[in-house]
C-alpha cells in the first residue's frame, strides 16, 4: 500500500475548482497533491467545447478544454503531483483512502479539501409514468457522448428543464444534424442563464414550454413517445395530454453537490444547497474538511467556482481547522433558495456570501438583517434563480448570533 | 438420429433455473431453454421482493405449505454454496388493533400447523428489533424468513446446473410443442427440439400450453427502491397483515442495502410492466402507516412485474394427461421461496416414469466471484498488483471496478447488455442510475469484446444507447 503522510493538503478532484486552489497553494508555499478518478483531469469541463468561460479570470471568452489548458500550462511547472484513475473511498481512522490501478493509496494530512463537482439529477428525481426504454439520459450524459466520443446520441430530441447543460445540449444537437423538439419546464420560469436562453434556443427557433412537463413515456426498447401535459401554478396537470414522437429525452433538471463520501462523517448537511455546511473559508464541521467548487453548492459560472476556493485557501494560510466556537448562523428568509457561507465567524471584516433567489426577482431589495437592525442592504433590479449573486457583508456590525437575509 | 434429450426445462426463472440444477445431479441429457437473451430478465423472478417467506400464512395442507417450508430450508443451504447475497433476519408481520391482533394469532396457528418457525412479539419486543416503526403497533408475527438477491440466486443455479453438464439455450422461445410418440418436439424460434420429457416453467407465458388456459391470470406488482442512504431504517421486511389480495406492501431492507417498498397487487388484462403514478401513490401511502416518513426524496427508481396466478389459488405442478410434459404453474407467492422445493418435486415426478441415476461427480457449489468489497484493503491491494483492473473504479456508487466487469463478462450465460451487466454486478444500479459510469462501462465493452457503440443495447435488441458516429 502506497503511503502519502508528507503533504500539507490533498485535494480530491482535480476539476477546474481543485486545479485553481492546487496552483494557488502551492505558489503559497503549500505542499500540496491532486487525486483525480478520472483519467485526465479538468473534470465535466473537458466535455463543455462551447464557451462562456474564463472571462473573470483570464478576461477571454474560453472554452471548457481552453481553461484546462491554461490550468495545466500554469501548474506544469509548478511540481504538483497529480493521482488520476484514482477514486476516493472515505475517511478511516482519520487517514483517507483511495482505490487507483496502482493499488490502495493512504493520505494523512492536516488539511483536506474536497472539490468533487456535481451529479445530475436523474429519472429517479422525477417520477414519469411508463415504460423503461433506452433513450432517456441526463444531458450531462449525452454531452459527453456527443462531444468526446463524437457519436449520435438520438434523432429526434426532446429536453425535460431549462437548465444551462440543457440548453447547451439543444443548440449542440442541433448543431450536429439532430432535431430538438423543444424543451419542455414545469416551472413558468426558465432555470438556465439568460444568455442561454437566448444563444442556445432563441436562435434556432427551439421552442420552449413554461409550465409544461412531462407525465409519461412509452417505447418498449427505445423511447417511442412522450406526453406532455401544462401545468397550472400549484405545478399540477391541466388539460390533455399532447403526444410527441421522439427516440431521446434528455433530463437537465438539475445538479446535486457531490458529497456523498463524506456523508458517513456525520458531515453537516444543508437542506438547500444540498452540499456541506461551511463557514466563510468553506470549512466544515470535520476537521481540517473544506469543501469548494460545486460540490459546496452549485456555481453557476466556472470561474466563479474557482475564485470563491480562494476563501478556503484562505482558511488554511490561516490554520483554521475547526470552526470557532462562537459563530453567526445566516437564516433563510423571503425568496431566498439558498447561500453558502452558512456560518460565519465574528468580527473578522468583509465577507463575501453567496446566494441564489427562489424566483424571479424584479425591482426589489436584499436584505441582511440582525432582527430589525439593517446590517446590509441592496437593491436588486432583476435577478433569475439561475444566477449566483454574491455581496460582501461586513461582521462587525454583527452582534446577535443570528441574522437573516431576505428580499422584500 | 437427432438428439432427443431427455429433459427440456422451458423457463430460465427462478422455477426453471432450480429445476435445472436439481436434474443436472442425475444421469441424462438435460438442457434450460428461455426465449429472452439472458436468463430472469423479464418474468417475475427480476421483479420480486425477494423474500424466503416463513409459511406463516398458507393454508395448511396446501402445495404452497409444504414447498415453502422446504424451500425455505434448501435456501438457507444454497445461499452459502452459490453465493447469494442474503440476509436472514427474520419477518415481522404486524398488527396495531384489536382486529389485527386476532389475524396475527389466526397466522401464528396456522403457522404452527404449516411447521413453520413463528413466534408472537409484544410491545417493547417489537421496537427492539425495529426502533424506527410508528410507535402504535402492539403485535408482531416474527417468523425465520430472510431476503436474498433473487437475480443472482437464478443466475447461480444455472451457472451451477452448466458446470455439472447441463445445457442452457438462451433466444429461444416456445411456439408450439407436438406430442410424438416417443417424444416430444418444440418448436421453437431456434429449431425443432426433440425431448422425451418437457418441464413448462414458462411462467406466465407458458399458460398457452395449458389444456385450459383461462386458469392462469396476471397480476401486477409495483415497486419502489430507494438509495443507500436509508440503509439501517429497517432491518427486517415489514408487513402488514394480509388480505385477500396477498400479503400487502412491505418495507424490505435487500442484501444491498436499499429498501424495497411494495409490491402494489392489480389483476391486469395483459403482460403490463410499466409504472403508474397512482400506484406510486398507492405505496407512499401504505408504507406511511409503518413510519411517518417522506420517501420520495429517497426513491431511485421504480419497477413493475406481472406474476401468473392460479384460479386454483394453489400452484400447479402436476403431468398432462397421458403425456411427458410437466406444468409448472400458477407459481405466484411464494414462488421465489419454494422454487428448489419444487426443483425436487420435479425431480421425483420424473423420477417415477424414468429411472434418475445420480450423477458421481456432482459440483454442488460455485467458486466464489472475486467481489473487491469482500476485501480489506491489504488484499485489495496485493490483488491490484497482479491484476490493475481491479483497482480501476467504474461505478462510483457501488464501488464496482473494471476487473469485475471483466469477469462477467466472460462468465456464462454472459451479459448480453447494459441491464446484463447491471443485475449481475449492481453497474448503474445506485443513486446516479447509471449517469457516470455507462460511459465507462460501454467503452469497456467497446474495447474488450469490440463491439461497435450503437450495437450495445440497454435490453433487448433495439435499445440501443448510441446512434454511431456523427457525420
Amino acid at each position: 500500500m502506497v503511503k502519502l503522510n508528507n503533504f500539507d493538503l490533498v485535494i480530491v478532484g482535480g476539476g477546474p475548482a481543485g486545479l485553481f486552489l492546487a496552483k494557488e497553494a502551492k505558489k503559497k508555499g503549500i505542499n500540496v497533491l491532486i487525486f483525480d478518478r478520472e483519467d485526465r483531469i479538468g473534470g465535466i469541463l473537458k466535455q463543455c467545447i462551447h464557451t462562456g468561460f474564463g472571462l473573470e479570470i483570464y478576461g477571454k471568452d474560453l472554452t471548457g478544454p481552453e481553461v484546462i489548458e491554461n490550468l495545466k500550462e500554469e501548474i506544469k511547472n509548478l511540481d504538483i503531483p497529480i493521482f488520476t484513475k484514482s477514486m476516493c473511498i472515505g475517511f478511516e481512522d482519520g487517514k483517507l483512502y483511495f482505490y487507483s490501478p496502482k493499488g490502495v493509496i493512504e493520505t494523512k494530512s492536516d488539511y483536506y479539501i474536497f472539490s468533487l463537482g456535481a451529479r445530475e439529477r436523474n429519472r429517479g428525481s422525477v417520477f414519469i409514468e411508463g415504460d423503461r426504454p433506452s433513450g432517456i439520459f441526463t444531458a450531462g450524459f449525452a454531452q459527453y457522448i456527443t462531444n468526446i466520443l463524437g457519436l449520435k446520441i438520438g434523432n429526434k430530441i426532446a429536453i425535460l428543464g431549462s437548465g444551462d447543460i440543457g440548453l447547451i445540449m439543444a443548440r449542440r444537437l442541433i448543431l450536429e444534424g439532430m432535431e430538438v423538439i423543444g424543451v419542455f419546464e414545469i416551472m413558468p420560469f426558465y432555470g438556465g442563464l439568460p444568455r442561454n436562453i437566448r444563444q442556445c434556443l432563441e436562435d434556432f427557433d427551439i421552442p420552449l414550454y413554461l409550465s409544461h412537463t412531462i407525465l409519461k413515456v412509452s417505447g418498449d426498447k427505445r423511447l417511442k413517445k412522450i406526453f406532455v401535459s401544462e401545468v397550472d401554478q400549484n405545478l399540477k396537470p391541466i388539460g390533455n395530454l399532447k403526444e410527441f414522437e421522439v427516440d431521446t429525452l434528455l433530463l437537465s433538471i438539475g445538479l446535486l453537490p457531490e458529497i456523498d463520501i463524506l456523508k458517513k462523517d456525520s458531515l453537516k448537511i444543508d437542506s438547500k444547497t444540498l452540499g456541506p455546511f461551511v463557514n466563510q473559508y468553506f470549512l466544515t464541521n470535520k476537521e481540517g474538511v473544506y469543501v469548494i467548487g460545486n460540490s459546496l453548492t452549485i456555481f453557476d459560472l466556472v470561474d466563479k467556482a474557482m475564485t470563491s476556493s480562494l476563501n478556503a485557501l484562505d482558511g488554511i494560510l490561516k490554520g483554521k481547522r475547526i470552526w470557532n466556537k462562537d459563530f453567526i448562523k445566516i437564516k433563510k428568509g423571503n425568496l431566498i433558495r439558498n447561500f453558502v457561507p452558512q456560518i460565519i465567524e465574528r468580527d473578522v471584516g468583509f465577507v463575501k456570501i453567496y446566494y441564489r433567489v427562489s424566483e424571479p426577482i424584479i425591482n426589489k431589495k436584499l436584505y441582511l438583517k440582525e432582527d430589525n437592525k439593517i446590517i446590509f442592504e441592496k437593491k436588486i433590479i432583476a435577478k433569475y434563480p439561475a444566477e449566483m449573486d454574491e455581496i460582501l457583508i461586513n461582521t462587525d456590525l454583527i452582534e446577535k448570533d443570528e441574522v437573516i437575509l431576505e428580499i422584500l | 438420429m437427432e438428439k432427443v434429450y431427455d429433459v427440456v426445462v422451458g423457463g430460465g426463472g427462478v422455477v426453471g433455473a432450480s429445476i435445472f440444477r436439481e436434474l443436472s445431479k442425475y444421469e441424462i441429457s438435460l438442457l434450460l431453454i428461455e426465449k429472452e437473451e439472458d436468463i430472469a430478465s423479464f418474468g417475475s423472478t427480476i421483479a420480486n421482493t425477494g423474500i424466503i417467506h416463513g409459511g406463516y400464512d398458507l393454508l395448511p395442507n396446501s402445495l404452497k405449505a409444504k414447498l415453502n417450508i422446504e424451500g425455505k430450508k434448501l435456501w438457507k443451504e444454497l445461499v452459502k454454496k452459490l453465493n447469494i447475497p442474503n440476509e436472514f433476519n427474520g419477518i415481522l408481520v404486524l398488527g396495531k388493533d384489536d382486529n389485527e391482533e386476532k389475524i396475527i394469532y389466526e397466522l401464528f396457528d396456522r403457522g404452527i400447523k404449516n411447521r413453520a418457525e413463528v413466534k408472537i412479539l409484544k410491545d417493547k419486543e417489537i421496537f427492539e428489533l425495529e426502533p424506527n416503526l410508528e410507535k402504535d403497533y402492539k403485535i408482531a408475527l416474527y417468523s425465520d424468513g430472510g431476503i436474498i438477491d433473487p437475480f443472482i440466486g437464478t443466475l447461480n443455479l444455472v451457472r451451477n446446473g452448466y458446470k455439472n453438464g447441463g445445457e442452457v439455450l438462451l433466444e429461444c422461445e416456445i411456439l408450439n410443442i407436438k406430442k410424438e410418440k416417443d417424444f416430444i418436439t418444440l418448436i421453437t424460434t431456434k429449431g425443432d427440439i426433440k425431448t422425451k420429457f418437457f418441464v413448462n416453467a414458462l411462467g406466465f407465458f407458458g399458460r398457452k400450453f395449458l389444456p385450459d388456459q383461462s386458469i392462469i391470470f396476471p397480476r401486477r406488482g409495483e415497486y419502489l427502491v430507494t438509495d443507500k442512504n436509508l440503509k439501517g431504517l429497517f432491518s427486517h421486511p415489514i408487513f402488514g397483515v394480509p388480505s385477500e389480495k396477498g400479503k400487502g406492501i412491505s418495507i424490505t431492507p435487500t442484501p444491498h442495502g436499499n429498501l424495497l417498498l411494495g409490491p402494489t397487487s392489480h389483476i391486469t388484462s395483459f403482460y403490463d410492466t410499466s409504472s403508474y403514478l397512482s400506484e406510486r401513490i398507492e405505496i407512499l401511502e401504505k408504507v406511511k402507516s409503518f413510519i411517518d416518513f417522506d420517501f420520495s426524496k429517497y426513491i431511485i427508481r421504480d419497477f413493475a412485474g406481472v406474476r401468473a396466478s392460479s384460479k386454483t389459488k394453489d400452484f400447479i405442478i402436476e403431468f398432462e394427461k397421458e403425456s411427458n410434459i410437466l406444468h409448472v404453474q400458477g407459481i405466484d407467492s411464494p414462488g421465489l421461496t419454494s422454487a428448489p422445493a419444487i426443483g425436487i418435486m420435479v425431480k421425483d415426478l420424473i423420477n417415477e416414469r424414468f429411472c434418475l441415476k445420480e450423477k458421481v461427480n456432482f459440483i454442488d457449489s460455485l467458486k466464489k466471484d472475486i467481489n473487491i468489497k469482500d476485501l480489506n484493503k491489504e488484499e485489495l491491494d496485493s490483488l491490484i498488483k497482479k491484476n490493475p483492473s481491479f483497482g480501476e473504479i467504474i461505478c462510483r456508487c457501488e464501488f464496482i471496478s473494471k476487473g469485475e466487469i471483466l469477469n462477467a463478462l466472460k462468465t456464462f450465460p454472459y451479459p448480453k447488455n447494459l441491464d446484463g451487466l447491471k443485475r449481475r454486478l449492481r453497474v448503474a444500479s445506485g443513486r446516479c442510475q447509471g449517469s457516470f459510469c455507462t460511459i465507462r462501462i460501454l467503452k469497456i465493452i467497446n474495447e474488450e469484446l469490440k463491439i461497435p457503440f450503437e450495437k450495445i443495447n440497454k435490453k433487448v435488441d433495439g435499445s440501443n444507447i448510441v446512434y454511431g458516429e456523427i457525420e
